[in-house]
């Protein structure tokens, strides 16, 4: 992020805690991008991470004042979402309807990113074999590896995003990758072949 | 650096998350270790994957709509918890009150207040045993007392007909008489009665006199009386021992039962060792057998009391006996 970003930042969040709304858009139009990916990446279907990211937002809106100023909006932003996932996922687990399933919802709202007649094929096999493995992750595994994999984050911002030492960062993130590993073994071996 | 530790670190490894020195090292594993070479590459694999399993993002209509579709939930958000608010308290003249500063400061406050209203409760009792009723603890001390021996039996009432002589009895009708010392004889021989009577006799009678003589009349004793008797002629009170019986009680006053007592539920027998004078009045009195919240009552009572006054040898006599006072509850 550029130093200008976050002195715009902190103008905007100051406007928005005044009650300027329109501030708050612009904040939220800066970051939806970002939040929308995380949350994607944790749940794996895009209506429950259109919820995910509102409900981010919303909350923030309303914990603003809780924001310190001088810290990174971005990372902020980022834990509400990831708390925000994990009650979802908690929730799910718990009363998981049949057929919710990644790969359910074949994107209409999706638009095609640019791939390639192959790497589209090679993306909706491997994809949907990976989400299925990350779906069968304990959360805690999957927002780490989620926000390294996804939003490619250093372990020391992983950390600070979930409140965690960055050792557990390590360790988890190595757990989950042999897990995945472990249930990709097959799909892993057909794609490199 | 060992195999193990290498396959330990070698996700942060590939992340570029080491420092130099232990990144050179595991470059250094990584030539000589095939496996390690293979782990490598299955990360990197992984890697690729995960990055292409992520679903294509969104079009831009989508990104025009999050914005204000998240203003919009908030302003709902907003508003249902007005709306919570208005309906639920509609009706309510209360106020609701927002200020936290004053509910951070109230609420303990009013738990020191009631801390210490209790501690008062609790404590000022413990440390302040005087103002307590004393009736307890006095109850405490006394066990239950043994019951007593039912007080002897009153002597039988004798008849009115009896004469007063009849109750005297010599004190010292045991004692030997000593020979050359002067005694007063405390036994009327019969024999001499006979020769008194003739010789008592005074011609003419004596004024006032009763022809034949007054049956239970006194020995010696005059008639009329004398009133108030002699100063310092009165003997010492005997005790009533032996032949003597206690004295006949004329005026009884029933004691008092004291409230403490009765509280405590004290109960038993005050013997008292009383003394009369030569009324029959009590004049002097010793507990024998003491209860304390009882001895009291039955001093006063015995106080009171008047007794047939004791004549021995013609003369009357104070005398000293027990009295058993009986407390007992209903």
């Amino acid at each position: 992020m550029r130093p200008t970003d976050e002195i715009e930042d902190t103008i905007l969040i100051g406007r928005a805690k005044m009650g300027d709304t329109a501030a708050y858009e612009s904040l939220v139009r800066r970051y939806q991008h970002g939040i929308y990916r995380l949350c994607l990446g944790m749940t794996g279907t895009h209506p429950s991470a259109d919820d995910l990211a509102q409900e981010t937002f919303v909350k923030a809106y309303f914990a603003l004042h809780s924001f310190k100023e001088g810290t990174h909006f971005h990372a902020w932003l980022r834990r509400i979402a990831v708390n925000a996932s994990l009650n979802y996922l908690k929730v799910r687990r718990r009363e998981e309807p049949l057929g919710d399933r990644p790969g359910d919802y074949p994107g209409a709202v999706f638009s095609s990113v640019s791939l390639s007649p192959h790497e589209e094929l090679l993306r909706n096999e491997t994809g949907r074999a990976v989400d299925n493995a990350l779906q069968a992750l304990p959360s805690k595994l999957r927002a780490v590896f989620v926000l390294h994999a996804v939003e490619s984050l250093k372990y020391e911002e992983i950390a600070r995003t979930l409140g965690i030492p960055t050792g557990t960062v390590m360790s988890r993130l190595n757990r989950a990758r042999h897990k995945l590993q472990r249930s990709l073994a097959g799909s892993l071996g057909r794609s490199h072949a | 650096m060992r195999h193990a530790q290498v396959r330990h670190l070698l996700g942060a490894y590939y992340d570029g998350e080491l420092d130099k020195s232990r990144t050179a090292k595991i470059d250094e594993h990584l030539k000589s270790c095939g496996p390690c070479r293979q782990d490598l590459g299955r990360l990197a694999a992984l890697e690729t994957s995960a990055r292409l399993s992520v679903p294509a993002e969104p079009g831009e209509a989508y990104w025009e709509s999050l914005p204000s579709r998240v203003m919009s939930g908030i302003g709902e958000a907003r508003r249902s918890v007005r709306s919570k608010e208005d309906t639920m308290f509609q009706d309510s003249f209360f106020v609701y009150d927002r200020n936290l500063r004053t509910k951070a400061f109230v609420l303990p406050l009013s738990i020191i207040v009631h801390a210490l209203v209790i501690i008062g409760l609790v404590a000022i009792p413990l440390l302040n045993t005087r103002n307590l009723p004393q009736v307890e603890i006095i109850s405490a001390f006394l066990a239950p007392p043994t019951p007593a021996p039912p007080p002897p039996p009153p002597p039988a009432a004798k008849k009115r007909s009896s004469s007063r002589t009849a109750r005297i009895k010599p004190v010292q009708a045991q004692e030997k008489f000593q020979t050359g010392k002067l005694v007063a004889p405390v036994v009327i021989p019969d024999q001499i009665a006979e020769e008194k009577l003739s010789d008592v006799g005074i011609e003419g009678g004596v004024e006032g006199g009763v022809e034949g003589g007054v049956v239970g009349g006194v020995l010696g004793g005059v008639v009329g009386g004398i009133l108030g008797g002699v100063v310092g002629e009165v003997e010492a009170p005997v005790r009533a021992v032996g032949n003597i019986k206690p004295p006949k009680l004329i005026k009884e006053v029933a004691p008092e039962y004291p409230e403490i007592a009765r509280q405590a539920r004290v109960e038993g027998v005050v013997i008292i060792e009383a003394t009369t004078d030569i009324y029959g009045r009590v004049i002097s009195w010793k507990v024998l057998r003491s209860i304390p919240l009882l001895d009291q009552a039955a001093i006063d009572a015995v106080k009171q009391w008047v007794y047939e006054p004791m004549v021995i040898s013609g003369r009357p006599r104070g005398v000293i006996f027990t009295v058993t006072v009986r407390f007992k509850l209903k």
